[in-house]
């Protein structure tokens, strides 16, 4: 049975019912059903071949290629006939987001570009030309494999000098579904490549090793094998699939089926298709059987004791007893002072404070080794990296926190979960909230840093203004010996005070350069901070929301179905015989149907995901 | 196969191996400007007396005292799989040192010159054991004496190659590697970080830094790590504080040029432009100053050819066009695919000699008149980039031996001056007034520089004139001032004439005394050609007083005229100008 007849007889059945609330709720699993969007992150370290990869994937020149110029800004490549390319473009001040703010929300300013031009404006070539900041590429082309919802998301590299791009990489990484890992067969994963890994897997854990150029390298079988040991010694077992964008390339342009399995592309294709495409929709159709299971247990809830009722009218009594019980227990859960309530109220105020602790102490860490760096150097010559280098230190501090943010909200939902029957806790909507997606970017730019620096005059003057009282200090005081004013002591006095006012003067402005350098820190930091601390609380309140209403949502279909039941219960009484076997019938009906759908529903849900 | 080691010399092989250049003999010419070896021992010697009571500053002293007298130490560093085995057999020009696929090198080997080959194992408890050299298919393989890796300070191989007759080499593991210590390790021999002991340097403690005195170190990409790394070297082996920012001890390499771009034909033209963005780049620059395109595989290969890899060659190029495109497509295919011409086997030893770059352009070479294997041989290795990177070892570093080992040893001693107060009150002064008097050190700088393309403003012919009279050549006056060569590039040419008069020298010396003068007084210079016009002044000034020395006592001048050692005598001929 296909998901969408499945699910549309199960809204047939809850409609007959008149359960509006249970309808609405299956709407909402065809529409998750209906939006395949799958997206795949290409990642690694720069010129390891990714853009290359995404080329030959899509058999397309859509990411730039080149020697030496690595890439810079993110290109997605998806579905789309006819083909067509925009670039999408940052309408605020540089130096905020990333591929994040660009991959969650909305994009504020597109632009389409010709698809054949489009590579051109993603590399280190592109960027002097290019005026406007552009946050991604995208380009949409018919694909048969872009067909089912995939979504390839080609990366810059990490490990390069200019340090930027790499943490646009690292807050993408939570909105991905799937992570493509790629490292050439020149040489073995190192321990930077490694430890890059092992962060990523913790923001996505679905990820594949992919060894590119093996036809340049003799040896690349041995590289795989290490690799794959070095994988397995790090508790990663990811599958290592070595692959050839060049041969990939001219398999496609001379029909050489035999050059196209030698390049190994035909079982990353499989991977794409079955493991990660076929994996994602598993696991939607799992949700989906899930939220079916639940309205046909609440359907039957209704039913089985109205149908038992029915046909011993003696049992009545008994079955009310039941029904009211458990009507009473499901409104116990609804009240505020349920103990799930308490729970997750609880859990979150202490989340709360935790989060807001950790956040202030790691920014606080970050100002401390700032200051020290300032300290330790001129601002004037390092301002130019220190802008960079602080973004990032911020980042990878946040990013640790968020992600602690979502492992524990994970822990809490489980710990209120545990008040419910299992399946309502498994169709529990999951939350994203380790994405550091978009949340510096209301931040203002960081402050420019005023140089104090001194023209040439400006020097002269300084040094002039120290001599002149020299001069007259000693001009003066000779005089009274009788030599004129200016005379070689006064000069001579002038120059030495003239220097010191200006070697003074230099050491006050390399003062008060650091004091403002680590000014412009604090108020970005502060800034950050407060914006960061009003986000995540935003997010973890949406999140107490989401399941309070869930469960809200879960406990009131609960009691419905319990409500109702006790009045068809008390119909049955006063009900004649002819009606009652027609109703006994029609309930058999509904019932054997409800039975039936449970049934698929298990066996969906049984399938491995 | 296990062989056990010839007795004595490279192994035999058909095709010639290039004889390193060798730099003429030291003590023909030394004209020192102001000696700072001599004053850098003579401070050493002074701060061995001072420290004496203190047994830990004394060890350092004595440490950075032996290494003066030690050959110059170079290390061959970069990233795990770089081709840093490859690159130093390449310089030995034999294959010596073990290469793989994977990650081969996990102890710090030093190639030291000697008569025979020997091993020994140096450990980190301070033991030393003799190891037996066993040869597996030429290649050195060690079994550690039942060591394992971590306990193994060092392996010091003693090999008759003429390039370590002018430094010892240094194969380094990987840096950023799994095996994390083995990168620990080589990062301590090139960087340590503060407080930590690096113990492959011997008794060394972090005073006296650095255990090499010099780097070849081998990028494929500008990552970030690499330059940190350089840039810990450069702060700890300059002794001069901060604002120079002209390492002369880094020879930069782009390894593995040919797999630039996949490994085409043009690679090496792509990996050449590559390797000059790289030296521009801003970043790069204040670490680096040159940096080199390198295909080691292609170096090694061609510097050992064999007559029967030859035969193979002209066998797969005999083959017609399509049949042999057909397997060169991929590496995988053209070490299994079936041929009838050249067997799979053959091709497999090719593939693992030359690299596919390497037979591409042995295709290409072969029809073009390179169909000897003396011939090919040599035009593959000119290609390959080896030579120009030899010819700058030697320019920068064997010629400069004596200064590179002054300079790290004055490193050492001004942090140990700079860790506490000093028993002798006088010994700091004594510290600053030779390292503001090395104005040999100044040049050795303006050299790397203009080695570099770095200064703006001067004119090809002014820069190699400006390289002369640096010393890039030879320190002996009539050699800075270009009175002796025919050819300024090739030392090794120089005719044997008679050395100019007492007389030329002194007008040669004003003629370019005047003209750099002009150049230092140029008001719109921008500051490095100004600073480079300064330094030549006063190399033409000391010049000048040589001259005049020798021509009031009537002496030729190719006898060595050496200002006495001591920072004192050090500083004396430019009082004048500073």
């Amino acid at each position: 049975m296909k998901i969408e007849e499945f699910v549309d007889r199960t809204v047939a059945l809850a409609a007959d019912a008149h359960r509006t609330d249970l309808v609405e709720r299956l709407e909402r699993a065809r529409r998750r059903w209906a939006d395949p969007a799958v997206r795949v992150l290409v990642v690694g370290e720069f010129k390891q071949g990714k853009s290359a990869l995404v080329n030959a994937l899509v058999t397309a020149p859509v990411c730039a290629v080149d020697v030496e110029a690595a890439t810079t800004v993110p290109t997605v490549v998806k579905y789309g006939a006819p083909p067509t390319a925009r670039l999408v473009l940052a309408d605020h001040t540089p130096g905020d987001v990333g591929l994040a703010g660009a991959l969650g929300d909305e994009p504020t300013r597109s632009r389409p570009v010709p698809l054949d031009q489009l590579a051109g404006f993603a590399s280190e070539r592109a960027h002097p030309d290019t005026v406007e900041r552009v946050l991604y590429a995208e380009a949409a082309i018919p694909r048969a494999i872009l067909d089912g919802g995939l979504e390839i998301v080609d990366t810059p590299g990490v490990g390069t000098l200019t340090s930027g791009y790499a943490g646009a990489t690292a807050s993408a990484l939570p909105a991905a579904d799937a992570l493509l890992f790629v490292s050439d067969a020149s040489r073995e994963l190192t321990a930077p490549e490694l430890a890059f890994l092992t962060t990523a897997l913790r923001s996505c854990p679905n990820a594949a090793c992919i060894i590119t150029k093996t036809d340049a390298h003799v040896e690349w079988p041995r590289i795989v094998e290490i690799d794959r040991g070095h994988l397995h010694r790090a508790g990663l077992d990811l599958p290592v699939i070595p692959v050839s964008s060049r041969l990939r390339d001219l398999a496609i342009r001379h029909q050489d089926a035999e050059l196209h399995d030698e390049s190994g592309f035909p079982e990353l294709v499989r991977h794409l298709r079955e493991d990660i495409v076929g994996q994602a929709r598993r696991l939607t159709a799992r949700t989906v059987a899930n939220d079916v299971l639940s309205v046909t247990d609440n359907l039957r809830a209704g039913w089985q004791p109205e149908l038992s009722a029915l046909e011993d009218p003696r049992r009545l009594p008994d079955v009310l007893r039941t029904l009211e019980q458990a009507q009473a227990e499901a409104q116990a859960l609804r009240e505020r002072s349920a103990r799930w309530q308490i729970a997750l109220g609880d859990g979150m105020g202490d989340l709360v404070s935790d989060l807001e602790h950790d956040v202030r102490e790691r920014l606080r860490i970050v100002t401390r080794d700032a200051e020290a760096a300032i300290d330790a150097d001129d601002p004037a010559t390092m301002w130019d990296e220190f802008g960079g280098w602080l973004d990032e230190r911020v980042n990878s501090a946040l990013s640790e926190s968020f992600l602690w943010a979502e492992e524990s909200t994970r822990w809490l939902a489980q710990q209120v979960a545990e008040h419910f029957s299992a399946s309502a806790a498994d169709a529990m909507p999951v939350a994203q909230i380790s994405d550091t997606t978009g949340v510096l970017e209301r931040v203002p730019a960081m402050a420019t840093l005023d140089m104090h620096t001194v023209r040439l005059s400006q020097k002269l003057l300084v040094g002039m203004r120290g001599s002149y009282g020299g001069v007259l200090m000693f001009g003066l005081l000779t005089g009274m010996a009788g030599m004129a004013l200016i005379n070689p002591i006064s000069i001579g006095a002038g120059v030495l005070l003239g220097g010191k006012a200006y070697v003074e003067d230099r050491q006050n402005r390399l003062a008060r350069r650091r004091a403002d350098a680590k000014n412009v820190v604090r108020r970005r930091v502060d800034d950050i901070q407060f914006q960061v601390l009003k986000v995540m609380k935003d997010r973890l309140r949406l999140v107490q929301r989401t399941m309070r209403d869930h469960y809200t949502e879960v406990a009131d279909q609960l009691q419905r179905s319990m409500a109702d039941s006790i009045v068809s219960a008390k119909a049955v009484a006063k009900q004649g015989a002819a009606e009652r076997d027609q109703r006994i019938a029609e309930l058999k009906r509904s019932l054997a149907t409800a039975d039936q759908l449970a049934q698929g529903g298990r066996r969906l849900m049984g399938q491995p995901a | 196969m296990t062989t056990p080691i010839p007795p004595s010399g490279p192994v035999t092989q058909t095709a010639p191996t290039r004889p390193v250049t060798q730099a003429p003999p030291t003590t023909q010419a030394t004209l020192r400007i102001s000696g700072t070896p001599e004053a850098t021992r003579a401070l050493l010697a002074a701060a061995a007396r001072a420290y004496a009571t203190d047994p830990a500053a004394a060890g350092t002293v004595h440490a950075l005292q032996g290494r003066l007298d030690e050959p110059l130490r170079v290390a061959i560093a970069g990233r795990l799989k770089a081709g840093k085995s490859t690159l130093l057999n390449a310089l030995l020009g034999e294959e010596v040192a073990a290469t793989d696929a994977g990650e081969c090198t996990l102890v710090s080997t030093w190639y030291v010159h000697g008569p025979t080959p020997s091993a020994r194992l140096f450990l980190l408890d301070g033991g030393i054991q003799p190891l037996v050299l066993r040869r597996v298919e030429g290649r050195l393989s060690f079994d550690l004496a039942g060591h394992a890796p971590p306990e193994v300070a060092r392996i010091e191989v003693t090999w008759p190659a003429p390039v370590l007759a002018q430094m010892t080499l240094i194969d380094t593991p990987g840096l950023g590697s799994l095996t994390t210590e083995a990168s620990q390790r080589a990062q301590d021999l090139v960087a340590p970080a503060a407080g930590r002991v690096a113990p492959t340097a011997g008794p060394a403690t972090p005073a006296t830094g650095p255990g090499v005195d010099a780097l070849i170190f081998l990028l494929r990409h500008r990552h970030a790590a690499d330059l940190e790394v350089l840039e810990d070297f450069r702060r700890q082996s300059d002794p001069s504080t901060g604002a120079e920012n002209q390492p002369t001890n880094v020879i930069g390499v782009l390894s593995r040029a040919d797999e630039v771009g996949g490994g085409g034909l043009d690679a090496l033209i792509k990996s050449q432009d590559m390797a000059t963005a790289y030296a521009r780049d801003p970043r790069v620059r204040p670490v680096c100053q040159r940096v080199l395109p390198l295909a080691g595989l292609v170096a090694q290969g061609a510097q050992t050819l064999r007559q029967t890899e030859f035969e193979s060659l002209r066998r797969l190029a005999a083959m017609p066009r399509e049949r042999r495109e057909l397997l060169l497509v991929s590496a995988r295919r053209f070490i299994t695919a079936p041929d009838p011409d050249v067997a799979p086997e053959e091709r497999r030893a090719l593939a693992d000699r030359l690299g596919l770059f390497g037979i591409r352009l042995a295709m290409v070479l072969l029809p073009y008149g390179h169909d000897e294997p003396m011939s090919l041989a040599d035009e593959l290795l000119r290609r390959s980039g080896l030579p120009a990177l030899q010819q700058a070892v030697v320019d920068t570093y064997a010629r400069a031996a004596d200064l590179l080992k002054a300079s790290t040893a004055l490193a050492g001693l001004g942090r140990l001056l700079a860790a506490g107060p000093c028993p002798d009150p006088d010994l700091p002064r004594r510290f600053e007034a030779t390292v503001l008097a090395a104005h040999d050190l100044r040049e050795l700088r303006l050299v790397a520089r203009l080695s570099a393309g770095g200064v703006p403003g001067l004119d090809p012919e002014e820069v190699a004139a400006a390289r002369r009279l640096a010393g890039a050549y030879g320190t002996d006056p009539a050699t800075r001032l270009g009175l002796t060569e025919d050819r300024e590039d090739d030392p090794a040419t120089r005719p044997g004439r008679a050395a100019p008069a007492a007389e030329e020298i002194r007008r040669a010396a004003l003629e370019a005394l005047a003209h750099w003068r002009r150049v230092a007084a140029d008001p719109l210079a921008v500051r490095t050609l100004r600073e480079c016009g300064e330094t030549l002044t006063r190399t033409c000034e000391a010049l000048l007083i040589g001259a005049t020395v020798a021509t009031g006592e009537d002496r030729p001048t190719a006898t060595p005229t050496t200002v006495p050692p001591g920072d004192d005598a050090a500083s004396a001929p430019s009082a004048g100008t500073s």
